[in-house]
């Protein structure tokens, strides 16, 4: 170990859940708003040299990287009492300020061009790492700058850092209301195929499910941003305490996302958290239980993706893996008996074609933040009811694409000059793959499913590109 | 005539009533026997007689004589014992064998062969007897002074009673000589003899067995007051070991000294706790149970503890403590403060500390008490030694739990030996993987071990864990079996690992856990301070090895599956890279994906198997019991108990954790070889391994996995008392039934093929 992970927040919205989690961080670990270790912070037990290092002058410094193209977020945080935390060399803000424009193609062209300035950073602070595990990369995929130059940025890290983890902290637009962004379709299609080739797990985050949870769990009658990315932050928070406050199991990012994934396009996942509190508000929820807790987070109202999926669907739709992180003070024995329960009430419908289970790791608590429950748990699952979403995006494109609105302000970068829209067909084709890949694992013979598309593939394929070695030599 | 009697009553024979033995004696008809067979040919007979030549009496005054003479002998026998018995010359004459002195007790000690305290208790008893029965004579005498006749009927009338004492004293006495009793087994024929419905009698063998008693408290309090063991003659119940055992036990702890390199008058000290006294069944009473004996026990090897804390210790609380300011000890550590100034008071402190004179004082005041009541109560005797348990037991319980930190070192075995610390153990192994992806070498293997445990101790524990420098890594001499495997080298040894296992089972080796590799021997050591080791001993620590080991194993493979899913997803990624930068090409890209799509499933069965092994010991096990054992080391004030928990911990942790199960650990130790073998297949062919030897792991996988569910579905386990946690680790393996949905299958698959056959 320590196994660093290094941030990079990337547009408005990655800088704002960014910081947000930065905030969670420090309040967990006791650090101040300085970086400076408070004195009551003696505790120990925890990691901090995970997500933060130490300068020389005992002040704890986060791994991250403040990457916009507009001045706004990174000025605001600038000016906030948080101002000293972050190193000022990993702040980037491109030199115009004119940020991407909600475009994507516009974020992706201008990611290539400043690559050199951030790789520099990410090479320093990689440097600065004992053994670096992987990247965690905190985006919108409907803006421009989050979607564009993170979807440049995966590449680029895949490039560099090939044998480093990358997992995405990724906010999914919400599609319920309509979006000030009119082409965040295209921006999502474009984003959604960089996190599906270039990203070992991504983590979705769902507006319109915040916004729900934010109305209907915590009452909020019109919830802001600072509200749902509290949301995020404590979901980002949550799923990283096993790395933080170490125990048997789960201490690095692989150990936490390996036995979740077992497949490699499948890594996409759904969170849930309860209990839920937006920042200081007093809560009314009883004293909670382990079976509470989890049973909870198998409730559909508790889980940050909005599932679009019809009802037909929607009873399809089955567990690929669940991994529960309960905090708090747990009798264990409790666990057993939830985890039979759940079972016995079927709960939650799992896959076929493999073995597939509950994991539950208990992990501790920070000791210095108070919070008014017992027990709490954080739900990372894979779920093919995921489908659905891309499936929204995926038609919410076809839309836009049938109407060839707004495509002249992709035209304008090189990627999509002398009319070239093939990189969105095959964005489509890949996504499309992807949800089809995810329907075929709720069916119980998934493993033939590759093999299926392999024959259907090598005919296809074989016929268009010429002969080729039909048989791939055995190492 | 009268005084004639009178002095026969009290043991002088003269010439008309004369002891007829003394006078053939005296006319040497008997002359060469020696002084033995003088005492033992004394019989029951009444060898007093009245002088035959003396004819004006009448035959029924004879008779009422005669009777009367008995009483007489009897005296003088009891006396003689007395005298034998009471004789104290063998305090100046240690040696036995020493024939120096020639004045007639020493010939009195040469004949007593076995001196016994209790026989001497049992002679100041009948001494006591004696003194009444000599002033009844004197009454008997005043009375005839006085009022002259009638002689016989007044002497008969003063003496009568004793006609119903004397004789069975002196058949006590007799027995007790003959048997040569002593100790517990004087005590029980004393006990027995107080059964009797004469009440007379009786009262006079309670007041002797109370007499005994007397010895036995003093035994008592010396042994649950101080912790001494005074007792010269083998006759308390609780006794040393005896010499070949205690040779024994010496050696054992020699052999371990030698390994462990540090050997002091501690281990001296624990082999008193643990092997040193024992209860004596021999010398223990019929009527004391044996529960009482061994509270006893303990209770004077508690005081034994309390009362000499070993020298290491006594800096121990101020070390161990101010690190730790939340437990509030400062007014100890203050004390600490000016103890360290004077030894004396320092030692002072300890022995206020850990044995409060007032408790002590206790103790005695309980004994004392038992000891002045006059009678014998078993259940007084019970209760007092339940009340003096009780408090030595609270001691011992504050020694261990709070001076010395017991909770603490619990948690750090957790932390160390059962991978609560699991970070710390994944730095260590990835720090070490190059290392150990070789054979270990057997003469460095230890210290090369060295650099990569610190380096991790620093990553991840820092100055953070006081307890940390106690673990060390041992890497055990290789064994025969272990050299074996390494000699064969990494990849033969997959191919021979049937081979191996069964050399390791013949080596009684399968309960050690499933084997690995070379490395399996890696095991920790802690180092314990006095007075832990009372509750640590080698086998709760070879336990706790035990433990470790197999954790570890699953462990390095649980995290070499993680590291082959890491790598995969690489290649994975470059795969759809290529597929898509260079069409030309990418078919060939793509079909690497699809082939590698059966090595995921595979994976995924493994990972989830280890994964859900682990999880169902560290949660279902390793933490409920844990929680269980700190809920009742902390209700408990009682060190018994603790140690009785202690026990039940380890325990449910090997048995829960199915490592005493012959046929897991085989199964395990294949499923461990086959992950162990995909991850180097991966790692080697670039995540895409050939379909035959992909396939041929995946068959062998599917077949262990499958038998290991139906070994743990088996009804054989499922009846025993392990049930319940089989149980939970079946519903954490099988939660979405599909264990239970492919080893139908398999039963499906396997039917027709016999039916075929």
């Amino acid at each position: 170990m320590p196994r660093e992970i290094i941030t990079l927040q990337v547009g408005q919205c990655g800088n704002q859940i960014g910081m947000e989690f930065w905030k969670q961080l420090c309040l967990e670990h006791g650090i101040s708003k300085a970086g400076i270790l408070e004195d009551f912070a003696t505790q120990g037990g925890d990691r901090k040299d995970v997500f933060f290092y130490q300068a020389d002058d005992e002040h704890y410094i986060p791994r991250a990287l403040l990457l916009d193209l507009e001045p706004r977020v990174i000025n605001s945080i600038q000016n906030s009492e948080y101002r000293n935390l972050y190193n000022h060399e990993n702040v980037f803000v491109a030199d115009h300020g004119g940020g991407a424009g909600n475009n994507w193609a516009s974020g992706y062209h201008q990611g290539e061009q400043v690559e050199e300035d951030i790789m520099d950073m990410i090479d320093r602070e990689a440097d600065g790492s004992d053994s670096l595990e992987g990247f965690v990369l905190c985006h919108s995929i409907a803006g421009g700058t989050g979607s564009g130059m993170g979807s440049y940025l995966l590449e680029a890290l895949n490039d560099r850092y090939s044998k480093k983890l990358v997992q995405t902290y990724s906010v999914f637009p919400n599609q319920m209301e309509t979006s000030d962004v009119v082409v965040q379709p295209y921006n999502s299609l474009l984003t959604l195929k960089r996190l599906t080739l270039n990203a070992d797990c991504v983590v979705v985050l769902d507006n319109t499910a915040l916004n729900r949870i934010a109305v209907d769990r915590l009452h909020i009658p019109n919830p802001t941003f600072a509200q749902t990315n509290s949301l995020v932050s404590t979901v980002m928070s949550a799923s990283t305490t096993t790395l933080r406050y170490p125990g048997y199991m789960n201490n690095d990012l692989v150990g936490l996302v390996a036995s979740l994934i077992p497949t490699p396009r499948c890594h996409f996942l759904m969170t849930g958290y309860t209990p839920l509190t937006v920042e200081r508000q007093a809560n009314a929820i009883r004293k909670t239980t382990v079976l509470d807790v989890m049973r909870r987070l198998l409730q559909a109202k508790n889980i940050m993706v909005s599932s679009y999926a019809r009802t037909k669907d929607a009873s399809q739709a089955k567990y690929i893996s669940i991994l529960n992180i309960i905090q708090g003070e747990v009798d264990p024995t409790q666990v057993h008996k939830s985890l039979q329960r759940i079972r016995e009430r079927k709960l939650a419908n799992f896959i076929e074609w493999g073995p597939a289970s509950i994991q539950v790791a208990l992990s501790r608590k920070s000791p210095y933040v108070q919070t008014a429950h017992r027990v709490s748990g954080l739900m990372l699952a894979s779920h093919t009811s995921i489908r659905h979403l891309f499936s929204k995006c995926i038609s919410q494109y076809e839309k836009l694409r049938k109407k060839q609105a707004f495509l002249d302000n992709y035209r304008k970068f090189p990627m999509f000059a002398d009319n070239d829209l093939s990189e969105f067909d095959e964005s489509r084709e890949i996504v499309q793959n992807l949800v089809d890949e995810y329907k075929a694992c709720e069916s119980a013979d998934y493993i033939k499913w590759g093999m299926e598309d392999r024959s259907k593939a090598m005919t296809g394929e074989g016929n268009a590109t010429g002969s080729l070695d039909s048989r791939a030599p055995l190492l | 005539m009268l005084h004639e009697l009178l002095l026969a009553l009290v043991g002088c024979t003269g010439d008309v009533f004369m002891d007829v033995r003394e006078q053939a004696q005296a006319l040497g008809l008997n002359g060469d026997q020696d002084d033995k067979a003088d005492v033992e040919d004394v019989g029951d007979e009444c060898t007093f007689r009245l002088a035959p030549d003396i004819s004006f009496l009448q035959q029924s005054e004879r008779e009422l004589l005669d009777r009367l003479l008995r009483l007489g002998f009897y005296y003088r026998e009891l006396d003689r014992f007395v005298m034998r018995s009471r004789n104290l010359s063998w305090i100046r004459t240690p040696y036995p064998n020493v024939d120096t002195v020639t004045n007639a007790a020493s010939a009195l000690v040469k004949r007593e062969k076995a001196p016994s305290v209790y026989r001497r208790a049992l002679a100041n008893g009948i001494a006591e007897v004696l003194a009444v029965y000599r002033s009844a004579v004197l009454k008997v005498e005043q009375n005839l002074l006085s009022d002259p006749v009638p002689v016989l009927a007044s002497v008969t009338q003063g003496l009568h009673q004793f006609e119903m004492l004397l004789p069975p004293l002196y058949a006590l006495v007799r027995e007790v000589e003959r048997e040569e009793l002593k100790g517990g087994r004087l005590l029980n024929l004393l006990h027995a003899k107080c059964h009797c419905g004469i009440p007379e009698l009786q009262a006079c063998m309670q007041r002797l067995l109370w007499h005994g008693h007397q010895v036995m408290y003093r035994q008592l309090a010396a042994w649950m007051v101080y912790g001494l063991l005074q007792d010269q003659h083998m006759e308390f119940f609780i006794s040393r070991r005896q010499d070949s055992e205690g040779q024994n036990g010496l050696t054992d702890a020699e052999s371990l000294a030698e390994k462990s390199g540090s050997r002091s008058a501690e281990d001296a000290r624990l082999a008193d706790w643990h092997t040193g006294f024992h209860v004596c069944l021999d010398m223990l009473p019929e009527y004391m149970q044996l529960s009482v004996a061994e509270s006893i026990l303990f209770v004077g090897k508690a005081v034994r503890v309390l009362r000499n804390p070993s020298t290491s210790f006594k800096l121990q609380p101020a070390g161990s403590q101010r690190p730790s300011s939340k437990e509030s000890q400062r007014p100890d550590g203050v004390l600490m403060q000016f103890v360290k100034d004077s030894h004396s008071t320092r030692a002072a402190y300890q022995r206020v500390e850990l044995l409060p004179q007032e408790d002590a004082d206790k103790i005695a005041s309980v004994l004392r008490d038992l000891k002045e009541s006059r009678e014998f109560h078993k259940m007084a005797v019970e209760r007092a030694v339940d009340t003096i348990r009780a408090i030595a037991a609270t001691h011992l319980w504050q020694l261990v739990v709070v001076h010395a930190d017991l909770l603490g070192h619990l948690r750090a075995l957790k932390d160390y030996f059962l991978l609560a610390k699991g970070d710390f153990f994944q730095c260590f192994l990835e720090e070490s993987r190059g290392l150990m992806r070789l054979p270990p070498r057997s003469s460095s293997a230890e210290a090369d071990l060295k650099v990569p445990f610190q380096q991790a101790a620093i990553k991840t524990i820092g100055d953070d864990d006081k307890y940390f420098s106690r673990v060390s890594l041992r890497m055990p001499n290789l064994s025969k079996t272990t050299l074996m495997g390494s000699s064969q080298g990494d990849h033969l040894r997959q191919r021979t690992d049937s081979a191996l296992t069964s050399v390791m089972n013949a080596y009684g080796d399968s309960s050690a856990g499933p084997a690995y590799d070379g490395w399996d021997g890696l095991a920790l050591e802690y180092s314990i301070d006095w007075p832990l080791q009372l509750l640590f001993t080698r086998e709760v620590l070879a336990k706790y090895s035990k433990i470790f080991q197999y954790l570890l194993r699953l462990k390095r493979i649980q995290l070499e599956l993680e590291k082959s899913w890491a790598e995969a997803m690489h290649y994975d990624r470059a795969d759809s890279a290529k597929q898509r930068k260079d069409p030309e090409n990418g078919d060939f890209a793509s079909q690497r994906r699809q082939l590698r799509m059966p090595m995921w499933r595979v994976r995924q069965h493994m990972t989830y198997l280890i994964t859900n092994l682990q999880f169902y010991i560290q949660v279902d096990v390793i933490e409920s019991q844990w929680n269980l054992l700190q809920e009742r080391v902390e209700a408990s004030k009682d060190f018994t108990e603790l140690a009785r928990f202690h026990q039940e911990y380890l325990s449910a942790l090997i048995s829960q954790s199915f490592l005493d199960i012959g046929s897991v650990s085989r199964i395990l130790d294949s499923i461990i070889k086959l992950c162990l073998q995909l991850c180097r297949v991966i790692e080697q062919q670039e995540g895409t391994p050939s379909a035959s030897e992909l396939e041929q792991i995946t068959e062998e996988f599917n077949k262990k996995s499958n038998s290991l569910y139906t070994i743990l579905r088996s009804s054989k386990l499922a009846g025993s008392q392990r049930a319940p946690f089989l149980r939970q680790f079946l519903l954490r393996l099988n939660y979405n039934s599909f264990f239970e949905a492919t080893a139908r299958g398999a039963l499906n698959m396997a039917r027709p093929t016999l039916a075929h056959r």
